[in-house]
């Protein structure tokens, strides 16, 4: 029997795959090893949505007998890793976190499911998160049918959400990477909260195929993983052309790494404020060391704000509109209400009132943001924003509240928005763990123009070279 | 627009609540989410919006 440490359960792709390769261990080992992780622990953080063990080993025994016969399916042959449960597995449970969806099950795989099996990746549980991802505007963290996500780094904290099962797992080595989704920060503050890489990719770039909508105009899929190169390695399985996604770019990507810009050709666009004033006090030395380190790659720095659009308003607006359709007969069944948080419920009641042309009007408006951001690129390459201006809130604490006192509001509005606005532009956005604060995990984000993510990726993996927040674990 | 749907007078709220349960039932959390949407709206609608504007329904990054 091979001994699987805890290294392994805290290993990148590339470290577990060179060892799987150099038969220090099977397949079946380690995907038992992980199956029995995962059950054992995942409970302690609310982060399991359903074990799939025996589906993984049968995938295992394969993987096994594929390098027995020296067939290589690339980096992510034999990894376990864990999906949100809002992505559909065939003949499973998918529960969209929430309990009017607990015996709902599709006859197929996502398509982002289907990319990973045919990389050889080992499919090992459904991960928990916020019912119906949070369209409704959940007001407390137990918004969901497996109760509050809870943080590795301290489970008197909320995980994250609404992808808080996908980070959770991740932080405390139950998974080697996860899939999330994001319609506006469900990628990057899970990832953030819980010390972990997070990649939201251009929208368009993942297929939705198989996945619960939210917002047809704002949904994307995309990895958490303990590195920015792990996620280079996901996204790279997992992206390209779907016909059967209306929203597909049509494109794919390949890591390239040997083709990305040297740092001295980049410009980082920043808000100072961000650092000095946005950010919660316990919050700045982290987030401003970090800042130091990435200018310290040799980075051309310029000082902008984000245009002025009432963004949170655009994404409440657009996701009230397409939310309230694609939950129209949730809502009007009267099944809504056993959803489990109250302010959610009457989140989504309230969609079925929005008037058309306001929606138009928001969808509208976004065309303005999108070619503001356009000409944003025009003098810089990517933006750089701590990914939250908090840590972690309690688990029983209402959300929305902000870390800063609107009383102590900095004049200038920097990028606190970038977020939302990100989402609303459609742009990819890295977030890289960058230290703690108060003992909870914080993180910074890189935000690109469209279909930018290797140079994303390239500055992310610079910055991990010089630092090892990615690399810490909370205590067993 | 917003506003008359938010005092209550589409015919899909009231007919999914009843006229008698919602007057004597006031739900708070409903409430503040329709206020939130009216408030979403206001701010919305004082970016100035050029008539051509077309919206991003055709939406690709």
């Amino acid at each position: 029997m091979a001994d699987i440490s805890s290294d392994v359960f805290f290993g990148t792709i590339g470290e577990i795959g060179a060892r799987l390769r150099a038969k220090e261990f099977s397949c079946v080992e380690l995907t038992r090893a992980f199956c029995d992780r995962l059950e054992r622990l995942a409970p302690r953080y609310n982060a399991l949505a359903l074990s799939l063990r025996e589906q993984a080993l049968r995938q295992a025994r394969d993987v096994d007998s594929d390098l027995k016969l020296g067939r290589t399916r690339g980096p992510l042959q034999g990894i376990p890793y864990g999906a949100k449960d809002l992505l559909a597995v065939a003949k499973q449970p998918t529960t969209w976190g929430a309990r009017p969806f607990t015996a709902q099950v599709f006859d197929y795989n996502a398509r982002v499911i289907e990319k990973l099996n045919s990389a050889g990746a080992i499919l090992a549980g459904k991960l928990a998160m916020v019912e119906l991802a949070g369209g409704g505007d959940y007001r407390y963290a137990d918004a969901s049918v497996t109760g509050a996500g809870l943080n590795p780094w301290d489970r008197a904290r909320w995980s994250g959400g609404s992808s808080s099962g996908s980070a959770a797992a991740l932080a405390a080595g139950l998974v080697t990477f996860s899939l999330g989704s994001e319609t506006s920060g469900s990628i990057l503050t899970p990832a953030a909260f819980c010390g972990v890489t997070g990649l939201r990719p251009t929208y368009g770039l993942v297929s939705r195929r198989g996945a619960m909508a939210l917002s047809w105009t704002l949904d994307k899929i995309g990895p958490l993983c303990r590195s920015t190169e792990d996620c280079a390695l996901v996204l790279q399985a997992i992206a390209g052309n779907d016909f059967e996604d209306s929203g597909s770019a049509g494109k794919s990507f390949t890591y390239t790494p040997q083709f990305a810009r040297k740092p001295s050709e980049i410009t980082i666009g920043y808000a100072p404020v961000d650092f000095e004033a946005w950010a919660d006090p316990a919050v700045r030395p982290g987030v401003s060391t970090a800042l130091g380190v990435v200018k310290s790659l040799g980075v051309r720095m310029k000082e902008i704000e984000l245009p002025e659009f009432p963004y949170g308003a655009l994404v409440g607006t657009i996701i009230a509109g397409e939310a309230g359709s694609i939950f129209e007969d949730l809502i009007r069944s009267g099944k809504v209400e056993q959803l489990a948080d109250k302010a959610q419920i009457a989140g989504l009641k309230s969609m079925l009132e929005l008037p058309a042309v306001e929606y138009l009007r928001a969808m509208r408006v976004r065309t303005l943001v999108q070619e503001a951001f356009r000409k944003l690129f025009l003098d810089c390459d990517v933006l750089l924003s701590p990914t939250r201006m908090d840590v972690a809130p309690k688990v029983d604490a209402p959300l929305g509240g902000g870390g800063t006192s609107v009383f102590s509001a900095p004049r200038s509005r920097g990028m606190i928005s970038l977020i939302p606005a990100g989402n609303l532009a459609g742009l990819p956005a890295l977030s890289l763990p960058c230290g703690f604060a108060n003992n909870l995990p914080i993180g910074i984000s890189l935000v690109g123009r469209p279909f930018y993510e290797n140079q994303l990726i390239a500055l992310g993996k610079a910055f991990q070279t010089q630092t090892d927040w990615h690399r810490r674990r909370p205590a067993a | 627009m917003l506003a008359a749907t938010a005092a209550g007078a589409t015919a899909s709220s009231v007919s999914a609540q009843g006229p008698a349960q919602a007057a004597a039932q006031p739900d708070p959390f409903l409430r503040q989410a329709r206020e939130g949407l009216l408030d979403d709206a206001r701010r919305i609608a004082l970016v100035p919006l050029p008539r051509t504007t077309e919206p991003a329904y055709r939406f690709k990054a």
